[in-house]
């Protein structure tokens, strides 16, 4: 930081000021600001990079649907405007996970780490609804064929309003549980970044949270995936196949349930953390749903650190700390003090 | 000089709005929408302001219609309006947090390099140079830049995430970023030179 003359390929690199260009901490911003003050020289590089930065960050953002009727209705309603009442689609939402879904036969898991990143499908001037829900919240949406899609916190789906002739096809970002309804002339789609996973059968577990890229695990029934460079894979029950990028495609293996249905690896790491936003965390992070009894105490703190721990192992932990029980059915788990 | 080929229709909306017409005023509110939200953006990488902004910014263009007069690049006109909108509130956040009141003046300096791009109906183009330049990005590196800079994990994690070899998501970074930075030279040049 001592240096006299900063290039962009440094600074972009440079954590501390990556999270100043967003202001994310102050730290961050008081020891940048102060830096620019004491180093003027660097001001066009700073400039530069921040620029570059916040406009990636423009794109990856971009105004949705959902939220430009939400900014248009703001206003309408502020200054009193006059509506051409013409077309107003309302969604029709699935009372948040009434948990008859979750023992469904044909019912369908889909994750996504990634999201699709700068997709063409914004909505704009597209004829595609969008579904989304906010942090810490799921929502549903029901298709025009009568399959239902349960969005997980921080995630959405655009959907047509009626499917075309030929294909049932809907764009996921972030995790959802599909409950797909089966019509053997209509294929299902979800198209998740370059992935696209037809249901050919009824259940299936894709997950992209996973180290090795996309995985997607047969439970029953059959699957074909298609990635962006036209790999495609058949997959029949009891098989599953990984997905690392467009070179390699698909590679098949036969795959261990538990495993499977453990989800995401990856840290789960909390710092005097109340148990509700701990269970709030679990359920992102491992697409579970925690209901928690009402005698339940969710304000006392803990903290704990686990590695590739599934979410059975995490919670007897907290279990003994705490003391409640817990029991899981399917994907609902439910917490109460005995 | 590119002029925008709505440029007169959007002078009929203006006059409509002049005129206390709804319709006119929500047509140029949806029309300019998507990309004042993404020009806000790109200044304050704030979603709550830039909307606040674009919010604020409409509606005192309603409320004052009757004082308003014709304005003959409405395009240009609202960018500027927006950015000072987006600047004010961006020193405002920040106005609290500044330890000393010299770094006011400094705050100010990094705000006005970006003003100056858009400074007027020519300099528009160079936020559109931008925006093709990073929609030529490949999926592979706007894959790697959100991991890295929007979900910011370190390349320990990005490696493990995507299978990349560390080197390959260094790369693709690097590569473009300076793709990016390349179009921005080329407008600073063109200012430099007209």
């Amino acid at each position: 930081m001592d240096q006299k003359v900063l290039r962009i390929e440094d600074l972009i690199e440079d954590r501390s000021f990556v999270s100043f260009v967003f202001r994310r901490d102050e730290q961050s911003v008081q020891k940048w600001l102060l830096w620019i003050e004491q180093q003027p020289d660097n001001l066009e590089v700073i400039n530069e990079a921040s620029y570059i930065l916040r406009s990636l960050y423009a794109e990856e953002n971009a105004i949705t649907q959902t939220e430009f009727d939400q900014e248009e209705n703001r206003l309408v309603e502020a200054l009193g405007l006059k509506v051409d009442s013409g077309k107003q689609i309302v969604l029709n939402k699935r009372s948040p996970l009434s948990f008859t879904f979750l023992g469904i036969a044909a019912s369908v898991l889909i994750a996504l780490g990634l999201g699709i990143f700068f997709n063409d499908y914004n909505g704009f001037g597209e004829d595609l609804l969008v579904q989304a829900s906010k942090n810490g919240e799921t929502t549903g949406v029901t298709l025009a064929d009568g399959s239902m899609v349960i969005l997980n916190a921080g995630s959405s789906l655009k959907y047509p309003s009626t499917f075309s002739a030929e294909v049932r096809r809907v764009y996921l970002q972030g995790e959802g549980y599909f409950d797909v309804v089966k019509d053997p002339s209509k294929p299902f789609q979800v198209v998740t970044n370059d992935i696209i996973t037809e249901v050919l059968g009824t259940t299936f577990n894709v997950s992209a949270y996973e180290d090795e890229g996309v995985q997607v695990a047969l439970l029953t029934g059959k699957v074909q995936l298609t990635d962006g460079n036209g790999n495609t894979v058949v997959l029949v029950q009891g098989e599953m196949a990984t997905h690392k990028n467009e070179d390699t495609g698909f590679v098949k293996s036969e795959f261990d349930k538990k495993v499977i249905n453990a989800w995401r690896d990856g840290d789960i790491v909390f710092k005097e953390t109340s148990l509700k936003v701990i269970f709030n965390k679990l359920e992102r992070h491992f697409g579970v749903k925690i209901r928690v009894a009402v005698n339940m105490d969710v304000s006392k703190k803990y903290s704990g650190s686990f590695q590739n721990e599934s979410i059975e192992d995490i919670l007897t932990a907290l279990s003994i700390a705490d003391g409640f029980a817990f029991e899981a059915k399917g994907k609902v788990i439910t917490i109460s003090k005995p | 000089m590119k002029i925008s080929h709505t440029s007169k229709q959007d002078t009929d909306l203006w006059s409509g709005i002049l005129n206390g017409d709804d319709q006119s005023f929500l047509e140029l509110y949806k029309r300019y929408y998507q990309e004042l939200y993404r020009y806000g953006m790109r200044i304050s990488g704030d979603k709550d302001l830039t909307k606040d902004c674009i919010q604020d910014m409409y509606s005192s263009i309603w409320a004052k219609k009757d004082e308003l007069g014709e304005v003959t690049y409405v395009r240009p006109y609202l960018y500027k309006y927006l950015s000072r909108l987006v600047y004010n509130g961006v020193r405002y956040g920040l106005k609290n947090r500044l330890p000393d009141k010299n770094l006011e003046n400094h705050l100010n300096m990094v705000m006005s390099f970006e003003d100056s791009l858009i400074s007027d109906e020519t300099n528009l183009a160079q936020s559109e140079r931008l925006t093709k330049a990073i929609s030529q990005l490949t999926k592979q590196q706007k894959m790697v830049i959100k991991l890295k800079f929007f979900e910011g994990y370190d390349y320990e994690e990005i490696v493990s995430i995507t299978g990349l070899k560390q080197k390959t998501a260094y790369n693709l970074i690097h590569e473009a970023i300076n793709s990016l930075k390349r179009s921005l030279l080329v407008v600073l040049w063109l200012l430099i030179n007209f």
